[in-house]
């Protein structure tokens, strides 16, 4: 899939409410006054401030000691979970799809000079995430994350091993999964998470098949990650039983998330990428 | 080694049917997707939440069940118990007579008798049926058949075919073979008595059945055509055997049209007498009687118009009375003297008993001439139903003398007082002959209205026998001799009916009563079938059941009995559920 159309993210930004004050300076604007050129307000001199940020033109006039309080900018951390175990990995289109998202969020933060960390969450991985800052790596992050190997054995439990490899207190954190998993254990993680994140956003990928199942007649269904099958006639209202089962799923899982804060949207395998960034995320208060 | 049903070999197409199930037996493609999840969610959903599930899961179980006791029925080896016709094996004897096609309402007593023998059929359980029809021979149609289809095809072909009944020749026949004291004689028939029955049969349960009403009936007796001086005359007899008043249009058809017709009004039981005075000269004549009864073959006859009369030479010392009655019926009578040489025509010879010897006779009228040796006839006159004596009642008769025994055995005796014949008739020499062993003289016989009319029947058998290819009985067979040996025999329309090799084969005329060609080589024949005399009377009795206690002694007519054959069905559906079960299983697994 080519990214291409990426340069259009280029001046979008990751939306965060929280703002906080960050290590680094960033391009991002901070609760706190600092020494950007963007003015603020006035506000009287008072004891212990910095006698250099008195405005001495408005004390000509006045005779009163103001100050001049400008914006500061900072950056803020990011990191992205992406789900790397075999229910995201065993469809070469889904896992580009995925790869590609976790990209695009890569790129953007890294042009907007945030911090971004990227964390593949599989079995097997055990390497260190991927930390960059500065719009300089943003080509190099894209790169990266598409080449992202599958891992060569089973994988399972995403949930487990996110929060295993959870980072604590990072400003946004994005998790890409598909969320193939009982709703107890989702609960059970962002249950886990809770305390130590800031803002997080769920986004839900979807592969085809799995919203509109094309088998036909007989099937014996293998779970990829369990080895569990189950035997399928098809039929109309065996697949209409089956949508109905996977809205519900959806359904919990949006509750879910609201019930911990969390931003929760889905996207669909082979969805128009660029009309995703740019208006639902848009749309949805994720990118401004 | 060998095989007692080797058609059950058809079996092994079941084996096919299981080697077709593997075949198309469910498989399921292995398919491996991120998650089944949902999948198993459905599924479990499907199986737990429906009713139909619910049951499908104890579908085996029933239907093991339920091929069970199926099995256990066949086992038990059930029966029905039918009602079945008294009887473990049937005779029916069928009449095939032309009476049987007299009207009761719309149905001929034959029709009915079918019925009667289909309904008889239906309640037959694996017995024997053999079908005699009762013609003037007996004659075997079906034998010791138990498929009912066969036997049902039977009955339905069967078809009168006008000869005069046989009753007693077919019970015989049916008596010698019914060895079975349990087999029941059914006999379809109009008017048989129970005498006649118990004569030839008294130790078989015997049914008759019979036309039980009696018939309106205006039958044509005779009609004959002669010609006397150079003229063509005939005469009709119609007789009205019902108790009632019937207006009849007697008409006489040529080969063209309508030649004479008269409407006369017959009273109740009587006869009439049409003479024909004059009718144009053909090779045949219809006479029809036009009337509303309930028996018609008999309202129809045909008469051949003999072109050559035969000539009757009186020789010797005969009685006059005689020559007057044979000229009043007109016979070219033509007296021979001793001297004479012999004619140049054959004829019938009229002579008396002692002098028979020439060569041109054709036929004989005998005579007792001389009064020496005559013993008076004392005691009532009898005589036997013979063609001969249509219409001549000889016990009015009175005959003073007659010889006290007949020289010729080998004729049949007609009329007879106690053991002495008096009127004989048969073949003498194969020439065929009448013998009147008492004088003429010696009796007021002449004085009779009868006397001509047994002349008449007389010339005319002698006549008949003399010339074989004029009237024949509905099927008679005779050996005949043509000019060619290939006979073909035609309807008076033209139609071919069949085909006889005379030297092979006896010549059988058709059965259907009327008027038909035989053309050999050259020579065209015209013969005419006509109904038995017997058969233009219709009796009827009621039916009746004889020796009732000889069968089983149950009571009623019908026995029950059972049909062993119940089990088959039942196993077979035991098969049925169990291939559904294996299908059952097959879609549970």
């Amino acid at each position: 899939m080519s990214y291409n159309w990426f340069h259009h993210l280029a001046k979008r930004k990751l939306v965060v409410k929280t703002k906080r004050k960050g290590f680094h300076k960033g391009m991002r604007v901070s609760s706190a006054f600092g020494y950007s050129f963007d003015f603020s307000d006035y506000r009287q001199y008072e004891l212990g401030d910095d006698p250099r940020r008195i405005d001495w033109n408005v004390y000509a006039r006045t005779e009163k000691l103001y100050i001049k309080r400008f914006l500061d900018e900072q950056e803020i951390s990011v990191v992205v979970y992406l789900d790397s175990t075999t229910s995201m990995t065993l469809d070469e289109k889904k896992w580009e799809f995925a790869k590609l998202l976790a990209a695009a969020f890569g790129f953007i933060a890294l042009n907007n000079e945030d911090r971004f960390t990227f964390l593949p969450v599989g079995e097997h991985w055990n390497t260190p995430p991927l930390e960059r800052k500065g719009s300089s790596f943003s080509k190099n992050i894209v790169d990266h994350i598409c080449e992202l190997p599958k891992e060569k054995e089973n994988s399972t439990d995403f949930s487990k091993n996110m929060e295993k490899r959870f980072i604590p207190m990072r400003d946004l954190t994005i998790i890409i999964t598909d969320a193939w998993e009982p709703i107890d254990q989702i609960a059970t993680l962002f249950q886990r998470i809770a305390p130590r994140v800031k803002e997080v956003r769920f986004l839900h990928i979807l592969g085809k098949e799995e919203i509109a199942p094309p088998y036909e007649r007989d099937v014996q269904l293998v779970d990829s990650e369990q080895n569990t099958t189950v035997n399928v006639s098809m039929s109309n209202t065996v697949v209409e039983k089956y949508k109905n089962r996977l809205h519900q799923h959806i359904k919990r899982l949006e509750v879910l998330c609201r019930r911990y804060k969390i931003h929760y949207l889905q996207v669909v395998e082979g969805e128009n990428l660029h009309k995703f960034f740019l208006q639902t995320c848009i749309k949805h208060g994720w990118l401004e | 080694m060998g095989f007692l049903n080797p058609y059950m070999f058809a079996l092994i197409t079941l084996i096919g049917l299981f080697v077709l199930f593997y075949f198309f037996r469910k498989q399921y493609e292995k398919k491996v997707i991120p998650s089944n999840m949902i999948w198993i969610q459905v599924m479990k959903e499907r199986e737990a939440s429906r009713f139909f599930q619910k049951w499908q899961n104890h579908l085996l179980f029933w239907l093991q069940l339920l091929s069970l006791l199926f099995l256990m029925f066949a086992l038990m080896r059930p029966y029905l118990t039918v009602e079945r016709e008294k009887g473990e094996e049937f005779i029916f004897i069928v009449d095939t007579s032309a009476t049987m096609l007299a009207n009761h309402g719309s149905k001929t007593v034959f029709d009915r008798h079918k019925e009667e023998m289909l309904s008889i059929l239906d309640q037959l359980h694996e017995q024997e049926v053999t079908i005699i029809t009762a013609g003037s021979n007996p004659e075997i149609q079906l034998w010791k058949e138990s498929d009912r289809k066969k036997i049902k095809d039977a009955i339905e072909g069967l078809s009168v075919t006008y000869e005069h009944e046989n009753i007693a020749q077919a019970l015989r026949l049916a008596r010698a073979m019914l060895a079975n004291e349990k087999g029941a004689i059914h006999l379809f028939s109009d008017g048989v008595k129970w005498e006649e029955v118990t004569k030839i049969i008294n130790d078989r349960y015997v049914v008759v059945h019979n036309s039980q009403e009696d018939v309106i009936n205006v039958s044509l007796r005779s009609f004959v055509v002669g010609s006397m001086f150079d003229k063509v005359k005939g005469i009709a007899v119609l007789k009205n055997d019902s108790d009632v008043k019937r207006e009849a249009t007697f008409s006489v058809k040529g080969e063209k049209g309508i030649l004479f017709q008269k409407t006369v009004v017959l009273s109740p039981d009587s006869e009439m007498l049409i003479p024909i005075d004059s009718l144009p000269k053909q090779s045949f004549y219809y006479g029809i009687v036009d009337v509303e009864d309930e028996y018609v073959p008999d309202n129809f006859s045909t008469a051949l118009f003999h072109q050559n009369t035969q000539p009757v030479y009186v020789h010797g010392n005969i009685s006059p009375f005689f020559v007057r009655g044979l000229e009043s019926i007109g016979v070219d009578v033509y007296h021979l003297d001793d001297q004479q040489t012999a004619p140049h025509e054959k004829g019938i010879v009229a002579t008396d008993l002692s002098s028979i010897e020439d060569d041109y006779g054709i036929g004989y009228f005998l005579f007792e001439s001389t009064t020496e040796n005559l013993e008076p006839v004392l005691g009532s006159i009898k005589q036997v139903d013979d063609p001969l004596l249509n219409y001549v009642d000889m016990r009015n008769v009175h005959i003073s003398k007659s010889r006290s025994s007949s020289p010729f055995n080998e004729l049949e005796s007609i009329v007879s007082v106690g053991d002495r014949p008096l009127i004989q008739k048969g073949m003498l020499d194969g020439i065929p002959t009448v013998a009147f062993l008492f004088p003429i003289e010696q009796t007021d016989w002449p004085m009779h209205p009868n006397f001509p009319i047994f002349l008449y029947n007389s010339y005319e058998w002698l006549v008949q026998q003399s010339k074989p290819m004029e009237y024949f009985q509905p099927g008679e067979k005779k050996w005949l001799n043509f000019e060619s040996e290939l006979v073909e025999v035609f309807s008076i329309d033209g139609k071919n009916l069949y085909t006889v090799q005379t030297n092979r084969e006896a010549f059988q005329a058709p059965f259907e009563p009327g008027i038909y060609q035989a053309i050999s080589g050259h020579q065209i024949y015209y013969f005419s079938v006509l109904i038995d005399e017997q058969e233009k009377k219709v009796s009827s009795e009621k039916s009746f059941t004889l020796n009732d206690s000889l069968l089983d002694g149950t009571t009623g007519e019908k026995q029950q009995v059972g049909t062993n054959s119940l089990w088959f069905p039942l196993a077979l559906f035991a098969l049925l559920i169990l291939f559904v079960e294996w299908e059952v299983f097959r879609r549970n697994a």
